[in-house]
């Protein structure tokens, strides 16, 4: 992980465990739920940092839709838009979506996941 | 929702000109307002209780009503509340529940923002309050059954009808339309890129349903958008995204699992059966509910909602409306993504 990152993670880390040992139970109301949120927002940005990033599921697709790097997702929602890569194109499409999905909710959501798992 | 935070419109120190232009809307010699008091809840707009004495008029009195603000900034799918208010004064005329509806206007200069008036319905609204209610074991079927038999209702308001002319003609194909409504959506509204959608969307075009009868859709109809009052229904909200469309849709959202609050067990908005929704439904209307296409709306309303969701993050990121609890939203959409693309998968190896 390069510096800077581990400094941010360190950072969200310590910044999480006093934001709620502070806060959250103290409070009620309309200050609870901005806290409530406030917490929310830290964990999302820690679990980013320790993820890799989501869209790596789809270098392949990406890459078949004729670009990589920030233009390969525009790219590819283009491509499946306009039909050149379709479940028919691409037998696996369906699975690796679901994967790159997976991806993006153990970042913003990982109890609901576990939820739908159950 | 949102607790009521700083008000953004109406001032409670200059009441007057709401009055005067009230006690001309209504025919009255006098409307006095107060106390009033800026309700929690309102993503989109503001919502303030109004207490009301009318002298003079067919609606002399005194009355509690709510006053409902459009956003500072719009999401694009909604109407404006004058817009919102010929729906609710449509529904209202087919026996719907919902709050009297009582004036409307799109001026600014009244409030700082086009509102509307009505009457206040008593009770909760809260999706999460009402789904986790251990009540809800005893009321919750009987209640599902009641909304499945208003839903009917709105569905017997149809094309043509000149007061609702806003909302354009029917379309030969609701769901193809809606469909190319939320691909305009990702082109011009929303600023990333979104493949899943893409292919959910894409999925939708190939297997639109024959298009049935068109009616007047809430297309909100959901846990969350109504009130009960110990169980019952007292009113149906949110009119504001109300457009010509199929019956199922509103069906589908019903019942999606996005609107189930976690309450999955219980199919029907999370309150109760979908056997009881649909059994309410049926019994209120000509055209019964076919429980063939509901599934494809669900797919639907998962794909619109995560776009809605987009929307709300958007008028964040896009420098509009600063609001950690709009960012939030924005970043639901892929829980919306995952349970279409799961019942993609499910009914594709049913037709398999």
């Amino acid at each position: 992980m390069p510096e800077n990152s581990e400094t941010s993670r360190r950072l969200l880390e310590i910044a999480q465990k006093t934001y709620r040992s502070e806060n959250l139970e103290e409070l009620s109301g309309s200050k609870r739920y901005m806290a409530a949120m406030v917490a929310n927002a830290m964990d999302i940005a820690a679990r980013a940092l320790e993820h890799e990033e989501p869209a790596g599921h789809l270098a392949g697709l990406m890459e078949n839709a004729g670009a990589d790097g920030s233009a390969g997702l525009t790219e590819l929602a283009r491509a499946i838009r306009e039909g050149r890569i379709s479940a028919a194109t691409h037998p696996d499409l369906h699975e690796t979506l679901l994967a790159y999905v997976r991806a993006k909710l153990e970042i913003s959501n990982p109890r609901f996941l576990k939820q739908r798992r159950s | 929702m949102a607790p009521a935070a700083k008000p953004r419109t109406l001032d409670p120190d200059n009441l007057q000109p709401l009055e005067t232009w009230l006690a001309s809307r209504l025919g009255a010699r006098r409307v006095v307002l107060g106390p009033v008091e800026l309700l929690a809840g309102g993503a989109i707009g503001e919502n303030w209780r109004l207490g009301a004495r009318v002298e003079g008029g067919t609606r002399a009195g005194t009355h509690n009503w709510v006053l409902r603000t459009d956003a500072p900034s719009g999401v694009a799918l909604s109407h404006q509340k004058h817009r919102e208010f010929a729906c609710l004064e449509a529904v209202y005329g087919a026996g719907v529940a919902v709050p009297e509806p009582i004036a409307s206007s799109d001026e600014r200069n009244l409030v700082g923002a086009p509102f509307m008036v009505t009457a206040f319905a008593t009770g909760i609204a809260q999706g999460r309050k009402i789904t986790r209610d251990p009540e809800v074991a005893n009321f919750g079927e009987a209640l599902t059954e009641r909304l499945g038999a208003e839903l009917a209702k709105i569905h017997t308001v149809t094309p043509p009808r000149a007061e609702l002319d806003f909302l354009g003609l029917p379309p030969d194909n609701p769901a193809l339309s809606q469909i190319e409504n939320l691909q305009r959506h990702l082109d011009n509204d929303i600023a990333e890129p979104h493949p899943v959608l893409e292919y959910v969307l894409a999925w939708l075009k190939a297997n639109a349903p024959q298009p049935s009868s068109i009616v007047l859709c809430h297309s909100d109809y959901r846990t969350g958008n109504y009130m009960i009052d110990r169980g019952e229904l007292t009113a149906i909200l949110d009119w504001e995204f109300a457009h010509w469309g199929d019956r199922h849709e509103d069906v589908g959202w019903f019942c999606a699992k996005c609107w189930r609050f976690s309450a999955d067990g219980r199919e029907a908005g999370g309150i109760g059966s979908r056997e009881a929704f649909y059994r309410g439904y049926d019994s209120a209307s000509k055209t019964p509910i076919d429980p063939r296409i509901v599934p494809y709306w669900e797919i639907f309303a998962a794909a619109r909602w995560a776009i809605v969701a987009l929307l709300q993050g958007e008028r964040h990121s896009s420098g509009k409306e600063e609001s950690l609890e709009l960012l939030l939203t924005g970043m639901m959409a892929p829980e919306m993504e995952y349970d279409a693309l799961i019942d993609i998968a499910a009914l594709d190896a049913c037709k398999a």
